[in-house]
């Protein structure tokens, strides 16, 4: 059964794009079909993240509008052996141009052959966020530790439970371990609870993710950097697996702690 | 009988001139007693039902539509032709200024950002930057002095003997006609210094060379630039 999840948020760059990129790249790495649909139109970003910007010839305006069909359109990833494709969003249009009933036309027609469906939302509540969540069975909401990106976490919450989607997965984004740990931002479970839905994951704030996405290179292929274990775990949750959380204790010890956690 | 309408055979099929001197209704009157008197010599003939292309040309006047529309009514009404096109000596200001544009080089110092897109009727001369995710654009060739990161897409029409001339060392993507070629960084391409020259080859592939072959490849490129010609 092919799901269509949509990652969202509410406020912007809290990583919507970043975690969009890598967890397809996770679950594509786990052998599962995956197409990434950005719909960020007008302010595209996915493509950069995932290298792919030079490849784009149609994007989603193309196919709406029937210059293109859907399946020219769709890059494919040669990193991934024909596991990762992504539609790209147009530059030079706005969120307009999609309407929700094309939306839903799209990711419908996309099912039969993709596992999964990840459409990036863009930020805000108009158009584009409408457009995105239209199509889709299930969502991811990202958010950060910070009060401002949790009050509109809320506020998306509020919007998809009227919906058919109902409640989202919560994703903790850029956590900075010691201000967690000293209590300088709400923790994990302070969150989690005050947005009273399931935690998905969470993805720890490192250097090498900005690094990696500035080479077109999502984090999730470098196995050993914290950011990538955490969207990796994302991505077999979604799968069914059971893993334990992260440890958000100090690197060294941690990093034991985690490798016997898995082997056992 | 001096007459404001000659018809004449071609080899496309009949040309109906009309003299730029005499008046539209003159004109009109003529084509109808013109088509009176047609219609009244071909009663006896039996492939009535085949139609005739016809042309209109108009000299040194230009019709406007309504005008061109009553006359093209008046005719397929009373005859077997069909008007097929209407030609004329002379061109309005637009209509030239139009095709003045699409034969000349059009030039531009600016940087094209990230979902800007800028489309030339012609060829294009670009000083400046096209950055990722901008667009340059053109019926004709694209030439650029300056770095391509963007989307170059020269003989927008379908023209296969555009050419981009460009430095292709960053990443960017190439399109001339139908062909689309992807550029990695200092891949594909011989690793030459400056700029090089994109064109389809005889074998509809997007291929480079070095400028000096331009000349040897598109020799009708310097010709097509500038003016009436």
């Amino acid at each position: 059964m092919s799901k269509a999840i949509v990652i969202t948020s509410g406020k912007g760059g809290v990583g919507k794009t970043t975690s969009t990129a890598n967890i397809g790249t996770a679950l594509a790495l786990q052998g599962k079909k995956v197409c990434l649909i950005d719909m960020d139109i007008g302010l595209r970003n996915l493509d950069v993240i995932l290298g792919l910007e030079n490849r784009i010839i149609y994007d989603i305006v193309d196919v709406v509008e029937e210059r293109a069909k859907l399946h020219q359109a769709l890059i494919k990833d040669k990193r991934f052996n024909d596991n990762l494709y992504l539609l790209p969003a147009a530059q030079h249009a706005d969120k307009n141009d999609v309407t929700e009933a094309q939306m839903i036309e799209i990711v419908d027609s996309l099912r039969e052959d993709y596992d999964y469906i990840l459409i990036d939302c863009p930020a805000g509540i108009e158009q584009g966020f409408k457009n995105s969540i239209a199509a889709a069975d299930e969502a991811i909401l990202v958010t950060t530790p910070e009060i401002s990106a949790i009050r509109d976490a809320d506020r998306i919450i509020g919007l998809l439970e009227q919906t058919e989607i109902g409640s989202p997965q919560l994703l903790i984004n850029r956590i900075r371990k010691r201000m967690m740990q000293d209590g300088e931002v709400m923790d994990v479970d302070e969150i989690t609870r005050h947005l009273s839905i399931d935690l998905l994951g969470i993805v720890f704030d490192d250097d090498d993710v900005v690094r990696s996405s500035n080479n077109g290179d999502p984090i999730v292929l470098n196995p050993k950097n914290p950011a990538s274990q955490g969207y990796r775990n994302i991505a077999r949750r979604m799968l069914g697996e059971t893993v334990p959380l992260m440890s958000l204790r100090e690197e060294k010890t941690s990093f034991w702690k985690k490798l016997f956690g898995r082997r056992k | 009988m001096d007459q404001s309408v000659t018809l004449k055979g071609v080899k496309e099929g009949f040309r109906l001139t009309l003299d730029e001197a005499a008046s539209y209704e003159e004109i009109i009157k003529d084509t109808e007693k013109l088509l009176e008197h047609l219609k009244t010599q071909e009663k006896d003939s039996e492939d009535q039902k085949e139609t005739i292309q016809l042309e209109v040309y108009t000299g040194d006047r230009l019709l406007n539509e309504k005008q061109q529309e009553k006359l093209t009514t008046l005719v397929h009404e009373n005859s077997r032709f069909r008007i097929e096109k209407v030609a004329a000596n002379v061109l309005t200001y637009e209509e030239s200024a139009a095709w003045q544009e699409e034969v000349s080089l059009q030039m531009k110092a600016q940087t094209i950002r990230s979902g800007q897109v800028l489309t030339a009727p012609g060829d294009i001369l670009l000083v400046g930057k096209v950055h990722p995710g901008g667009m340059i654009r053109a019926k004709g060739s694209i030439f650029i002095i300056g770095e391509l990161h963007g989307v170059a897409h020269a003989g927008l029409s379908g023209d296969t003997k555009a050419v981009i001339v460009a430095d292709f060392h960053s990443k960017a993507q190439i399109r001339i006609a139908e062909n689309v070629e992807v550029i990695e960084e200092m891949t594909g391409i011989e690793q030459s210094n400056g700029a090089q020259f994109a064109f389809v080859n005889d074998l509809h592939m997007l291929n480079f060379e070095s400028l000096d072959q331009l000349k040897k490849i598109r020799p009708s490129l310097e010709i097509k630039t500038g003016g009436f010609n």
